[in-house]
């Protein structure tokens, strides 16, 4: 009891003081791409231009804000069309990737497929695997099954990501057979075990896949580009590049546009954050 | 009862492919089919873009790439240059991060989430504008600062200062040393959590043991905590060096994007996209191999 008592008024070293420090100003460092995006959304044009360009801002304006909804409306597809359609495809891939690979993952580790196991093992190999080789025919699928210009080729492609699937499979292997043997005694039947015991087993899991896969799909700029061609169906990413394309003029929407865009992500992340960490922590140790 | 069991295994059965269904026909249909059909357009010639024919063309993609192509070889090896230095500094930085993180301080888990920041933003537009801002930024400031001195104008601005006091290459080699330690920090948030776990795996008695003895810290940190994470080190050098590999950033992959969706060069682009994806995946296989030398599993 004394001991511990004497830990808390540990002295102040002068390495305790040092590892603070290094460790703020790594924390700065580190912070300083969000907090950049904050300061430069609330910059009024001159400030902007500055050359060689100010870090902090001197006199905060909401201009840049006003002249986004400005160069917007001018437009024919109103901005909240964009949002919406972000929004839309968003919440549907995020939605069938959590279910998709939280009963892929489910059933690969615990039904006993014949064959499943040794699926599951290329599933980790195809984790490495780069994307640029396969874009063409993931392009041909999705043309042949009629997705063009449509939602859907930016939602039904997003579903299964062998990322999650590992990371849900993580999970699921640590949920002891005993458990699930039970379920099945007390009358649950396969669906009523996923649905009661392993969804809420993996919540952690689910929460950092929802995180993670809301920013790859929020943040998407190829996809969109690629498969949507009519401008009512374009996301937020798209119109974002228009905007920071339109020079000197649209600078100041440009950085207010990204700040908006960013942020949901910074807001969802806030929310889930513990989570995400533990899973990142959880998951790690078996590598 | 025998019969009982294997009805209900087969009941079981009919549910264990209704739920892995989903996941096996969207894992076929964008992953394993596009792969082995990227790996057969790398060896064809499209005939004609608008009817999509294929012939059989051999290597003569494989060989365009390295014999008739100029901007492809300098692209990867730039690349594969780079992923070799930052691979080993971003695994040595996170490891160290981790330490730090894991000792007793205050404020915690406000410097857990500070390191994870540039992870959120790390895939999108905004990094890439915020990203392309600084570098240019740097770059920029070095020469203008190289003209300013050029025509002695008066030295005024903060880069006019930094290469009259270090001169133009030191300054131009500071530019550059930031831009490297931005990428090797937001490029760690992952790495940096995957360590922390595996770092508080680790029992309390082994250093209370070490401490009895009269380790130092730094006999701890190498006979303790360093064996001990070995196979936390794999496996991150393994996952950075796909992370680098796979980064939307990743000058070969814009470039294989680009001849194929931008020249539509299609057969041509897959050979680009195969030729990487083989390197990138020989280079991750060799550090494995490499590193499960050090490793010890318990």
């Amino acid at each position: 009891m004394r001991k511990r008592k004497r830990k808390y008024f540990r002295r102040v070293t002068p390495g305790l003081v040092l590892l603070y420090i290094v460790m703020i100003l790594l924390a700065v460092f580190m912070a300083l791409p969000l907090i950049y995006l904050v300061v430069t959304a609330f910059k009024p044009l001159d400030e902007l231009l500055l050359f060689p360009p100010r870090f902090f801002v001197k006199k905060p304006t909401l201009q840049n804000f006003s002249s986004l909804l400005g160069t917007l409306d001018s437009k024919v597809v109103p901005f909240t069309r964009y949002l919406f359609n972000s929004v839309v495809t968003t919440v549907c891939s995020v939605a069938g990737t959590v279910l998709v690979c939280s009963m892929g993952a489910y059933s690969a580790q615990k039904l006993h497929l014949r064959g499943m196991k040794a699926f599951s093992r290329i599933v980790v190999y195809a984790l490495m695997y780069s994307a640029p080789a396969s874009q063409i025919p993931i392009y041909l699928i999705v043309s042949k099954a009629g997705m063009l210009d449509n939602y859907l080729s930016l939602i039904i492609p997003k579903f299964a990501i062998p990322m999650y699937f590992f990371l849900y499979q993580q999970f699921v292997s640590q949920i002891p057979d005993e458990l699930l043997d039970s379920a099945k005694l007390d009358g649950c039947g396969t669906f009523a075990t996923f649905r009661r015991i392993v969804l809420p087993l993996t919540k952690s899991a689910t929460s950092t896949i929802i995180v993670f896969s809301f920013i790859a799909n929020w943040n998407d700029s190829f996809g969109p580009m690629i498969y949507i061609t009519s401008q009512a169906k374009k996301t937020l990413p798209i119109v974002l590049r228009s905007i920071a394309d339109g020079g000197i003029a649209r600078m100041g929407a440009a950085a207010a546009a990204t700040f908006l865009t960013t942020a949901p992500v910074i807001l969802i992340y806030v929310f889930m954050q513990s989570r995400v960490l533990q899973t990142m922590e959880y998951s790690g140790i078996k590598g | 009862m025998k019969i009982k069991k294997s009805k209900l295994t087969s009941k079981e059965n009919k549910w264990g492919y209704f739920f892995t269904a989903p996941w096996m026909l969207g894992f076929l249909a964008f992953f394993t089919y596009p792969l082995v059909y990227s790996l057969i357009l790398s060896f064809s010639k499209v005939k004609d873009i608008v009817s999509y024919s294929l012939d059989f063309a051999g290597w003569t993609n494989y060989a365009n790439a390295f014999f008739q192509d100029t901007d492809f070889i300098p692209l990867l090896l730039d690349t594969l240059k780079e992923v070799l230095i930052k691979t080993p500094i971003v695994v040595v930085f996170s490891l160290f991060i981790a330490i730090l993180l894991n000792r007793k301080l205050k404020f915690k888990g406000l410097f857990r989430v500070a390191f994870f920041l540039p992870v959120l933003l790390g895939t999108g537009v905004v990094m890439d504008t915020i990203t392309g801002n600084i570098a240019k930024t740097a770059s920029e400031l070095a020469e203008e600062a190289y003209e300013s001195m050029a025509t002695s104008e008066e030295v005024i601005s903060l880069s006019g200062t930094l290469v009259a006091i270090f001169g133009y290459r030191i300054a131009y080699f500071m530019s550059n040393l930031l831009t490297l330690t931005k990428d090797i920090f937001w490029m760690s948030g992952i790495q940096i959590i995957i360590f922390l776990g595996a770092l508080q795996t680790i029992p309390e008695s082994y250093y209370e043991a070490a401490y009895c003895d009269g380790a130092m810290e730094w006999e701890k940190f190498w006979k303790i905590t360093l064996p001990l994470v070995t196979p936390t080190i794999l496996l991150n050098t393994v996952f950075t060096i796909i992370d680098f590999s796979t980064n939307a950033g990743n000058k070969v992959i814009k470039y294989t994007l680009d001849t194929t969706f931008k020249d539509f060069n299609l057969a041509y682009g897959s050979a680009l996209g195969w030729i990487y994806f083989v390197i990138s995946g020989v280079i991750a296989i060799l550090a494995f191999i490499i590193l499960r030398r050090f490793t010890n599993y318990d």
